[in-house]
């Protein structure tokens, strides 16, 4: 301990750690302001947002035969921009950027296929030797074709992708098991 | 001025003698951050349900904040298991976990928990009352929840997707570990073996003992690399961290405050209830414990603020809460650091590992961190730490209360059931004075207030009827209260009783205890008129008073 | 160096551990992979339900009950082998849960028997029909829970949950609520066999996804489809003893003759559970509708919409196991009013002046069973 001090503290000891205190929650609140005022840097809300071409999407596919907004909507919108812009939603599970070409899964698919895909999905693959379910089909993609990592199974990334294909479906009127024309 | 800068040189010198060499110092914040790290990850990742950066920021931010906050020098806080498990439990029926509405809410819920946490430090009985929670208490509820941690880990450990409702855990855990055995991945369980057991082999010995988890991580990951290599990651399906190259230097976030989301917001106001309790409790505990070891004090109502200001905080920068971490203050302690700077410096250099190694901990695979939470909820389970409960009843009974009512009630119930009867055994104490008769003394040790009088009148009137000249002896009667007060009056009015008190007029502070009493004393009769022990009742009860004032603290 | 030798022995112990645990997963997966394809003995209800849509392996997949109806050939795609078990298995997890006509109830219905407490509930108990109920010209019934229909009509908006419920989640409350029971993994063959077989009834009937169809869910009987009398417990319990008590027994505890049961516990510890959506205090509606829509069996649609909201409350009032979030206090209690309110109430309401309940062996013929 520091010799030099007295028996009894000086009485503005207490003033000067409160006022260390106070500064450095200055400091820290500084700090936060300029982190979503200042920076730049684009500040996470949890709704989802608007991409464009998604009003288009919901009008050329019915989506509001599920209602004008609701959970469901919401989710096929995420869906939607998970589809056409996986780079940017679903940032964890791929290492392409939007710099890349093919960075998402419109880049190889249209959402017509996906809509098949889903009616017949829940079916042995002989290649792999067993019934790969749609959700498998999906993080199969994710971690194969763009170059990314696996999600899990009732993810957001995998779940909206799905009912995006739900409502693609009952758009082209699917029964399951249908078989798109070129088959 | 001069004053204030004096001040401020002499605190830069004592840190100065406090920090370690220079170099240790840097290496003891590398050591932090390394340990810190793997930690934050499987944390917000396993535990939670929110994306790594979750966990990684509030190893960076909440780290860095307390550190700047808290004047203690043991302190570190950062994610901790038992809030990020309550987190998990709190929002899974609300929201689906990693998405954005999961996220949102997860901010909210730590904001809330931060705002609750801020009434414990304003008012003051409130944050007293914390330091209620004795030892047993905190130790079954640690003991409970790393059981909790390692049946939460059951499923990821065999990439299984989690059951998304949430009942009792012991059933769940038990079909979890069925499921595991007969439809896990199979690659997924390899991973988690190997890691497994490289930690467990490592932590045997001494040396490795620190990075035990880092080099069983490093060995998972390297065989997931392997698998991916050989099979394919499509074929092995083996869930990894994920691409963190998006995380920056902030991530600024806004909590989920809507209309749309209000009914969710509403049904986790209860968990937000749990986890400040968890928080606070867990600060203040292990501030508590680490301080004795390291001889030194710190007023818990700063580390209250402290966390408190940060929770509020953190919220804002996409950071899970954190309070203090059990293991991690230990690490501290082992390695010899009473320093803020230190403390600082590891959430700093974590920041930079992780904005330079983005890509290398991208890889690391989902089930070797769910090992790694098994191995720290199982070191949880400490027998060094449960065996000295386990001497006394009293403090068993309360251990295992806490420890039970984890696995079977919800977190915040164990909370409840532990505080509760912590509290009621110290009072059960009190309210059970012990009173013996001896001749024609009545001798009460302890207090005499309204919970502890009817023990006492039972014992009082039982002997009034068998003796003519009853004294009352207050010697090692501490505390009185006014119906205390009362009932001696009236006793004394309708019997004829009579007062001793063999405390001299003096401050008992300097006095040993009853240094005269001999053995047979109190079996001498002793007149209420005797000379050498007549006090004048303004004296009696100014001593009396003296004694309270002076007590006051660890009576009710 | 004993310590050593202590660490070493510590170290040893614990991958011998570990060590076996991964054999005994390896046995494990090992026997789940012989089981998928191992061939599959039909239920009788089965044979004839998959008999009927043609459900064979091939590259194209036409449903013959569309044919009939509407005289197109629709074609599908095909089913492999493994689909077509995965099917036969689903269907037979629903007509007979319990595994009572199975040989070894473990390898032919993944031992979905665990899942579930007590040893009366099967799936089809409330799906019925094995989950696709039809009238005897071949029409789907209005609510009558179909599978199918729940099928195309699944992960919507649960208001009970207050998520997005996939529909293997839904499945998984099944087990959880009206089954009374503990949870399968949402990977596990169980729930993945029954979604096969519900997909194939869909696309037997060819029903299209998101559609709204009438025989999904329950037809729910609100106060507003009465004459809003008020939902009287007494008169329930009169209905109960003169029209249910004869299957379903005293107290609703269900009815087993020589073994075989004649029909479930509608209340009592091998019933559904507080929290399930048949309970009445927590959707008056739905139990109400059941009961009007398929009881008592040979007389559906007899009971007046009153009637059955009267029976559903006096039924929601038995006691019965609590809900699993309803933690351990509330499921004492629960098993201490099972365990000894009804022999108590036995014993009190003995007096002759009561109405017995009519004679059980009158009824020896099992009404529920698979011989439908």
């Amino acid at each position: 301990m520091d010799a030099a001090r007295s028996h009894e503290r000086p009485s503005w000891y207490a003033a000067v750690a409160r006022v260390r205190g106070l500064a450095a929650l200055a400091i820290i609140i500084a700090f936060l302001l300029w982190a979503h005022f200042a920076s730049g840097i684009p500040v996470f809300h949890s709704d989802v947002s608007a991409e464009p071409g998604w009003e288009a999407f919901r009008s050329g596919y019915g989506v509001g035969y599920f209602g004008e907004d609701g959970q469901f909507v919401r989710a096929v919108q995420n869906g939607y921009n998970l589809f056409f812009h996986t780079h940017k939603y679903a940032a964890r599970f791929t290492r392409k950027s939007a710099a890349d070409g093919e960075n998402s899964c419109a880049s190889c698919h249209t959402v017509e296929q996906l809509a098949y895909s889903f009616v017949n999905s829940d079916r042995f693959d002989p290649k792999l030797g067993a019934r790969v379910s749609f959700e498998d089909r999906v993080r199969r993609c994710y971690a194969g074709s763009i170059d990314g990592f696996v999600p899990t199974v009732y993810e957001p990334a995998v779940r909206d992708i799905r009912l995006l294909a739900r409502a693609v479906a009952h758009h082209l009127q699917l029964s399951e098991g249908a078989l798109s024309k070129e088959n | 001025m001069k004053a204030l800068a004096l001040a401020l040189k002499s605190r830069a010198l004592l840190w100065q003698q406090q920090l370690p060499a220079g170099n240790s110092h840097l290496l003891v914040g590398l050591t932090l951050a390394l340990v810190t790290l793997p930690q934050a990850v499987a944390f917000s990742v396993t535990l939670a349900g929110v994306p790594p950066h979750f966990g990684i920021y509030a190893a960076i931010w909440g780290v860095l904040f307390c550190a700047m906050l808290n004047p203690s020098p043991v302190f570190h806080g950062g994610p901790n298991t038992a809030m990020s498990a309550a987190i998990g439990v709190i929002l899974l029926p609300t929201a689906a976990p990693f998405g954005a509405e999961y996220m949102g809410l997860a901010l909210t819920l730590g904001l809330m928990c931060g705002l609750i946490q801020l009434l414990f430090w304003l008012i003051r009985p409130l944050g007293r009352m914390l330091d209620l929670i004795s030892e047993p208490v905190i130790n079954g509820m640690i003991c409970g929840i790393g059981l909790f941690l390692i049946f939460r880990s059951l499923t990821t450990f065999g990439g299984l997707p989690v059951n998304t409702e949430v009942e009792w855990p012991l059933w769940i855990a038990w079909h979890s570990f069925l499921a595991i055995l007969e439809v896990g991945n199979l690659y997924a369980i390899q991973i988690g073996l190997i890691t497994l057991a490289t930690c467990a082999v490592l932590q045997q010995f001494e040396r490795l003992r620190n990075w035990a988890i880092l080099i069983g991580i490093a060995a998972g990951t390297l065989y997931s690399q392997y698998l991916s290599a050989r099979l394919g990651l499509q074929n092995t399906l083996i869930e990894q961290i994920g691409n963190l190259s998006a995380i920056r230097l902030v991530s600024p976030s806004v909590p989920a405050f809507t209309q749309d989301a209000l009914p969710d917001i509403v049904a986790i106001v209860p968990g937000a209830v749990t986890l400040a309790l968890l928080g606070l409790f867990q600060t203040v505990a292990a501030m508590r414990r680490m301080s004795r070891k390291a001889g030194i004090f710190t007023d818990s109502r700063k580390a209250i603020f402290a966390d408190a200001a940060s929770n509020c905080l953190l919220p804002f920068l996409s950071s899970l809460p954190t309070c203090a971490s059990f293991n991690r203050m230990w690490l501290v302690h082992r390695l010899g650091i009473h320093s803020r700077i230190t403390i600082a410096a590891s959430a700093v250099l974590l920041l930079l590992l992780v904005l330079f190694f983005a890509n290398a901990i991208a890889l690391i695979p989902m089930p070797a961190m769910a090992a790694v939470i098994m191995l720290l909820g199982a070191n949880m389970l400490n027998w060094e730490d449960i065996k000295p409960h386990l001497k006394n009843r009293r403090e068993a009974v309360v251990f295992l209360a806490s420890f039970l009512s984890v696995l079977f009630l919800d977190l915040f119930s164990a909370v409840l059931v532990g505080s509760f009867l912590a509290i009621a055994y110290s009072k059960w104490e009190q309210v059970n004075p012990n009173v013996s008769l001896r001749g024609n003394v009545l001798k009460i040790r302890g207090n005499i207030y309204y919970g502890s009088l009817p023990a006492i009148e039972a014992i009082y009137h039982d002997a009034i009827e068998r003796i003519d000249d009853l004294i009352i002896d207050f010697s090692e009667c501490f505390y009185i209260d006014r119906e205390g007060v009362r009932w001696l009056a009236a006793a004394k009015a309708a019997h004829k009783v009579g007062f001793v008190d063999r405390r001299s007029g003096h401050d008992r502070r300097f006095e040993q205890a009853a240094p005269d009493r001999r053995a047979g004393e109190e079996r001498r009769t002793v007149s209420a008129t005797a000379p050498q022990d007549r006090r004048l009742p303004e004296d009696r009860r100014a001593v009396r008073r003296r004694e309270r004032d002076r007590r006051r603290r660890s009576e009710f | 160096m004993p310590q050593l030798a202590g660490r070493l022995a510590k170290i040893a112990l614990l991958l011998l551990a570990l060590g076996s645990l991964y054999a005994v997963a390896l046995h494990k997966h090992a026997q789940r992979e012989e089981i998928r394809k191992a061939a599959v003995a039909l239920t009788p209800g089965c044979t004839e339900k998959l008999g009927r849509y043609g459900l064979a392996p091939g590259k194209k997949y036409a449903s013959s009950y569309v044919m009939e109806r509407t005289g197109a050939r629709v074609e599908l795609r095909g089913y492999s082998e493994e689909d077509v078990r995965a099917i036969e298995r689903g269907c037979n997890i629903i007509d007979d849960s319990q595994g009572a006509l199975a040989t070894d109830p473990w390898r032919e219905r993944w031992n979905a028997k665990r899942f579930i407490r007590g040893n009366h509930v099967s799936c089809d108990h409330c799906h019925r029909g094995i989950g696709d109920l039809q009238d005897a010209s071949g029409n789907r019934l209005p609510g009558s829970n179909s599978l199918a229909a729940s099928w195309t009509m699944g992960d919507m908006y649960d208001r009970f949950t207050g998520l997005l419920l996939p529909y293997e989640m839904r499945q998984m409350q099944c087990y959880i609520n009206s089954s009374n029971g503990y949870k399968p993994n949402v990977a596990d063959d169980v729930i993945r066999d029954v979604t096969a077989y519900s997909r194939f009834l869909s696309a037997a009937l060819d029903l299209k996804i998101a559609n709204h169809y009438e025989e999904q869910g329950i037809d729910e009987i609100p106060a507003s489809a009465t004459l809003k009398q008020g939902d009287d417990y007494i008169r329930g319990e009169v209905l109960y003893n003169e029209k249910c008590q004869g299957c379903h027994g005293l107290q609703g505890i269900g009815l087993e003759v020589n073994g075989k049961l004649v029909a479930p516990a509608v209340a009592g510890p091998n019933s559904w559970n507080l929290q399930s959506r048949n309970n009445f205090y927590f959707v008056s509606t739905i139990l109400a509708g059941f009961i009007c829509r398929n009881m008592p069996p040979g007389q559906e649609s007899t009971l007046q919409h009153q009637d059955c909201r009267d029976i559903a409350f006096y039924i929601s009032n038995l006691p019965r196991p609590a809900g699993d979030r309803q933690g351990p206090v509330v499921a004492l209690q629960q098993q201490l009013l099972m365990r000894v309110l009804p022999p108590l109430l036995r014993l009190t309401e003995s007096s002759p002046s009561k109405s017995a309940a009519p004679a059980a062996e009158t009824r020896a013929q099992p009404v529920l069973g698979h011989a439908e």
